[in-house]
């Protein structure tokens, strides 16, 4: 019982945000099965269960468009921010630490200390692999999911232009239409906001207590500080 | 602390931390695969 508290506490950010994701996505799955429903009436055709509507390429669209947006943000946020700065932004490295830094700096090969993931000790193929590899695998997710999201996406488009008696298109013709691209750009333009307006936000404005912010005094010029 | 203690507590808690991340890490790769094969399949 001890152990399963001590689990509980020591991960408390990522069961709470797993148990929102959840609870979300359960959510989004029933709002959007009845939203497919009526317009299944509407078009005087049968509706579909609840395990058909989740298994469906509808239901995958739509999970998949928001997905790859949360991971190109993190994946542009993640490199730009290694070269990008913004003065007194907590989001920010400090203004003379732009670039990769130095193999001291990020304890490296011979400069790794004994507490150092083994792959960060070990230099040569496997230390350059894992230097950059929150990057490959946030990177990885996206495109993975872009993917998804337009092979999903042509599906259906296509069940609704067979609907209207209009032709169906190739995978390729979709990736290079305006659908697609609607719906993904939607997704970036929010993302981009979102993530340059916190950087600027966070310059002149603090939460007491959050890794997010600078401490409630520091000077609006102090960058990368966190509090 | 010392670090060799630093060390062993760290070690200790890695299991405990690695069963989020391989949670996390099955949900998505088994929501982007899931989904991209239901497109594949025209579902």
């Amino acid at each position: 019982m001890r152990a399963v508290r001590r689990f509980a506490r020591e991960n408390s950010l990522s069961l709470v945000f797993g148990g929102l994701f959840l609870v979300a996505l359960g959510l989004q799955s029933l709002a959007g099965w009845h939203e497919h429903n009526a317009e299944q009436t509407a078009h005087h055709a049968a509706e579909v269960s609840w395990g058909a509507y989740v298994t469906s390429s509808n239901f995958g669209v739509a999970v998949l468009e928001n997905w790859q947006s949360e991971y190109l943000q993190f994946t542009l946020f993640i490199l730009l921010t290694v070269w990008l700065v913004q003065r007194g932004s907590p989001e920010s490295k400090e203004l003379g630490k732009a670039g990769t830094e130095s193999d001291r700096a990020q304890r490296i090969g011979p400069h790794a200390e004994p507490d150092s993931p083994l792959w960060a000790r070990v230099g040569g193929f496997r230390t350059c692999v894992y230097s950059n590899s929150l990057l490959l695998l946030m990177a990885g997710i996206w495109f993975a999911s872009w993917i998804g999201q337009s092979i999903a996406g042509v599906v259906v488009f296509n069940a609704k232009q067979t609907d209207h008696n209009e032709a169906t298109v190739s995978c390729a013709a979709y990736v290079t239409g305006s659908e697609f691209w609607e719906r993904t750009l939607q997704n970036w333009q929010s993302e981009f906001l979102a993530v340059g307006s916190m950087a600027i936000f966070a310059v002149y404005l603090r939460q007491r207590g959050s890794p997010e912010s600078k401490p409630v005094g520091a000077s609006h010029d102090a960058t990368g500080v966190e509090g | 602390m010392p670090d060799f203690c630093r060390a062993a507590e760290a070690g200790a808690r890695l299991p405990i931390m690695r069963v989020m991340f391989v949670v996390y890490l099955v949900v998505i790769v088994a929501g982007v695969v899931g989904f991209t094969v239901i497109g594949l399949l025209g579902r």
